[in-house]
Order: C-alpha cells, then structure tokens, then sequence
C-alpha cells in the first residue's frame, strides 16, 4: 500500500506562482480529488509530479522514495501513471495496440529477444494483446478495437486512453478530466470502474471540474485557486467553504 | 526466367542494395528519427571493408563485421547529439554528418585515396549473398514490427511524450533506432564495395541521399514492403524511361510530385493499408461493426 505525497511543492514560471507551496496526499485505495476554477493550476500539478515540470521549490515522495528530480519515464516506471487533460493517444495505431503500449512497465522480453522474434517476445506479445482485449471489454469499448484510435469519438478517446493508463497496474494514477465530454450514464461507468480500481488497492487522483462527481466518489478533497490549496477535507465540508464559493462562484461569499 | 535473369542481373543486384539502404532510412523515420544519414553509413561501411580488403587482405567476413561495428560505433556517437533535436533540425544535422564524411574522405588522401577513391577492390558478391542480406534485415524488422520495440518505435513516432509517460526511457530507444539503421546502412554500404570494383567519394554525396530518401518516399515509411516498392520503382523507371536519354531525371521528379500528392503514405503502405482495410471486412469483423453501431445506438 504506497502513498504518494507532495510536501511544500512550488511552480514558478518567472513571477507567475503557478502552484504556490501546496501539501498533499494521495493514499493507495483511495480516491482523492483535486478541483479549482479554471487556471487554478490542477494540470500543473500533475506534470509536477509526473517529471514534466521541475519543481521549483518542494518535494514529491512515494512513501519513502523521493521522486522529485526523477525524469517522466523514471517517475512512471516506479508505478505512477497519468491521462493528460488534451487526450493522447497514437491517432495511427488501432485502439487494441493503443492499449498494449500502456503494458511497457511489466514488460519482461528484453531488446535482443524483440530483434531477433524470439518466442518469448511473441508470446508476451500475443499474451499482453489479450489482456489489453479484456480491458477493453471493461471499458465496454471490444467493438472499436480495431480502428484507427484517431477516428473514435471523444468519450472513447478517454476511456482508451485510461484503460493504457492502469494497463500496468501502477500504484497511483492522476486522472485529469477523465469523464469531459460524458454524460451521465457514461460517466456512471466510469465511477463503476474508479471504484473496483480503489478497491483493487490502487491510489487515483481525480482532477475535475464537475464538482458532482468529485463529490460522490472521494473522501478527501482539495480545492487549488490561483496555485494555492485553499481547502482540503471531506467533499461535503469543502464544497460548503466559504473560500470554495468565492472561488468558483466569483464576489464575496456572503453576497453569494 | 533464368534467361531473364541474366539480362537483368546487374539491375537486380542494385535493386537489392537499394532495398537495404532503404531498410536503414525506414528505420530511422518510422521511429520519429528525421534521419538523413545512411549515405554516411553506408560510406564508413564501404570504405572501411575496402581498406580493409585491399590493403591489408583481411578475410571478406572480417571486414563486414569490422564494417558493421564501425556503423553502430558511429551511430551511437551521433545519437547522442541528435537526441536534442527535433524533425528538420536533426535532418540538417545528419546532412551535415555525411557532408563531414565526404570531406574527410577526401581530405585523407593518403588513407581513403581521396577524389580518386579506391579500386581493385575483390567482386565477392552475388545475387545469392545480397538477397540473403536483404532477407535477414527484413526478418529482423519484421521481428521489431510483432514485439516490443516495434511498439516503442511506432509510439516515438507519433507522440514521443507519450512514450516517456509509459515509462519508455525514449533516449536509449532513439539511440536503439538509429544505430540500427547505421548498422544497415554500414553493411549495405560494404556489401555494394565488394560488387563494384572500386568506390569514390561521389558515390555517397547528395546524390546517394537522395537516393536512400526516395525509397522510402515512394514505397512507404512503416510497412515491410514500403522500401521494396520504392526500390522497384526506383529500379524500372531508368529502363522505362530510356527514350529519355539525358532527360530521365524529369521523368523521376514527376513521379515523386505524383506520389506524393496522391499517395502520401508511399506506394508500398498505401497498398499494404489498403489491404488491411479489405480484410477488416470480413465477415467475423463485420458483427463487431455491428456491434459497434449498435452501442452508439444505445448511447
């Protein structure tokens, strides 16, 4: 059971505080939310943590290791995972392929064996594109498995490019938007799935707008404005803050 | 058949050479590599075997291998640098790289015979050697297509970050991809020195560039059959175009404005995609389309 803990974490880019000494944890078999306005800087800290953005001042551990200079594949190898807000998949490669690609990590075959077509290359081949089938099937998208990813629909587009995400099984995941652009009974299905993967032990963090949602799944809750925490706890207390209101209603609290 | 053979035969013999340096260009591209460097690898390849070949009589398959590490040794070096750049920039990079070759070619007159090259070097190879290297580097490429690094490759191709966030350490892939190619290319450059008597300077310059580009242009930058079609292409229009005489190169530029503007996969993926896109309606895939419909039916 790991954690992934941010402590202290500041991103400036010359005089703009984008993320602004925040604290925060994600706990294995959890799911823990992240949400603020537009331009609060959610995105941010994911590619804070994920090795995209070096940090200009804080650190980032998963339980006791230290993660914070860590490149992206480093950081993604130690089992922490991501979707990115602007979908990307390999618009060339069919939906199927799309997701065999998310099973790098666990890969065993080494180079030498990829050259020269050994067996055990093919065969984790053949067994890595039947496990990435099953996962489609619990995405509910089988049917699409072998079109060209780019040609999906967007909804779809998310849930391909979430299943590569947890193809691995890594520890923690960031979802940034994972269900803009869904409506209801789409994203029903989704928190289904979030669900069965907490209790599967993973941790996720779920960036959000839709306040709703975040509501419903998490218990824990962190509101990030203008690259501060402006408050963290329970859905229920944080969406009746004063500060929350202000902050996505716009004016004074009490005006509101 | 073997009537046709013979008359052809030289024109087979260059097919082939052109199809694996054309396997050495398609490699790097189809990993997101803009490489332009194969007639520098196939240059140090070339070079290296004759000298070695000529001038101290080392065995032929000594001098193929020597050939074959220098084309990595060199390749990895270069990776290093170019693992910084992006699209045109490493284009420009490795065009500089074999205009390096070229001037160090000739500047080591002593060496590398300068302008005049060197000659008298043993005509070893046959149709039978250069289709059992093709055949090899294409087992190998279609080994790379059904495992893992094929994956890695197509993924750098199309969105490297992605790849990183996977946890594809992409450098060391980068590198894999070129030195593969040098590696290709190194050989093919060796193997074409021992079919040709004697190799000069001009034989690796812009024109060989070009030459290794075009294959991959015309026949396609990601299937197995891409550099083959190019190379066919590439191989039939001189004799089609004989009437031509001094005029072939026009014939050659229409072409390539053709493909490119109608077929801009090359013809060999375009043909290979297309097939693929037959097979997909089979009947078996059919009722997945159906069910396909039928859950954007139900949405």
């Amino acid at each position: 059971m790991s954690s992934l803990r941010i402590e202290g974490a500041c991103k400036y880019f010359g005089g703009l505080k984008a993320v602004d000494g925040i604290n925060m944890t994600v706990p294995a078999g959890r799911i823990t939310g992240l949400i603020g306005p537009n331009g609060a800087g959610k995105s941010t800290v994911v590619n804070m943590i994920s090795g995209v953005y070096s940090l200009t001042k804080g650190e980032v551990y998963l339980d006791d290791q230290q993660l914070t200079r860590l490149h992206v594949d480093e950081v993604a190898r130690r089992g922490i995972a991501r979707t990115f807000q602007n979908i990307r998949l390999l618009p060339e490669e069919s939906v199927l392929d799309n997701v065999v690609i998310g099973y790098f990590r666990k890969q065993h075959s080494g180079v030498m064996s990829s050259l020269m077509g050994l067996p055990a290359a093919l065969a984790e081949t053949r067994r890595l594109r039947e496990q990435a089938w099953e996962l489609l099937g619990r995405f509910g998208i089988q049917a699409y498995a072998d079109y060209e990813a780019g040609s999906l629909p967007y909804g779809h587009q998310r849930r391909v490019e979430i299943a590569r995400s947890i193809a691995a099984e890594p520890l923690v995941v960031m979802l940034d938007e994972p269900v803009a652009g869904m409506n209801e009974v789409e994203s029903a299905e989704m928190a289904e799935i979030f669900e069965d993967l907490a209790r599967s032990g993973m941790g996720l963090l779920l960036i959000e707008h839709n306040v709703t949602f975040v509501s419903r799944l998490c218990n824990q809750v962190y509101v990030l404005d203008s690259g501060r925490m402006i408050a963290e706890g329970p859905p229920d207390a944080v969406t009746r803050d004063p500060k929350v209101i202000e902050a996505y209603i716009g004016g004074k609290a009490d005006a509101a | 058949m073997m009537s046709f053979y013979y008359s052809y035969q030289p024109l087979i013999d260059f097919f082939l050479i052109a199809v694996g340096l054309g396997y050495s260009q398609q490699l790097a591209l189809r990993a997101g590599v803009f490489s332009i460097a194969t007639a520098g690898f196939s240059a140090l390849g070339a070079y290296a075997t004759a000298i070695l070949v000529t001038r101290y009589g080392a065995p032929v398959p000594l001098a193929i291998l020597v050939s074959a590490v220098v084309g990595m040794a060199v390749s990895y070096v270069l990776s290093v640098p170019l693992a910084r750049l992006r699209g045109a920039f490493q284009a420009i990079a490795t065009l500089a790289f074999v205009q390096v070759v070229i001037a160090l070619l000739l500047y080591f007159e002593g060496f590398t015979g300068g302008a005049i090259g060197i000659s008298g070097i043993p005509r070893v190879m046959n149709t039978g050697w250069l289709l059992l290297a093709v055949l090899v580097t294409i087992y190998v490429i279609w080994s790379i297509n059904r495992t893992s690094v094929g994956r890695v490759f197509n993924a750098l191709r199309q969105d490297d970050s992605v790849a990183a966030s996977l946890g594809v350490p992409i450098k060391s892939y980068y590198a894999l991809a070129f030195v593969l190619s040098g590696l290709i290319g190194a050989v093919f450059g060796a193997l074409r020195s021992l079919y040709v008597f004697n190799i000069e300077p001009v034989d690796f310059g812009f024109h060989a560039m070009v030459a290794s580009l075009t294959v991959v242009v015309l026949g396609g930058r990601n299937t197995l059959l891409g550099p083959i079609a190019g190379a066919l292409i590439m191989a039939i229009l001189p004799e089609l175009a004989r009437p031509l005489a001094e005029n072939r190169g026009i014939l050659n530029g229409v072409i390539l404005i053709l493909v490119i503007t109608f077929l801009p996969n090359g013809v060999g993926d375009e043909l290979v995609y297309w097939l693929r896109r037959r097979l997909r309606r089979t009947p078996k895939t059919m009722s997945k389309r159906e069910e396909g419909t039928d859950v954007v039916a139900a949405d």
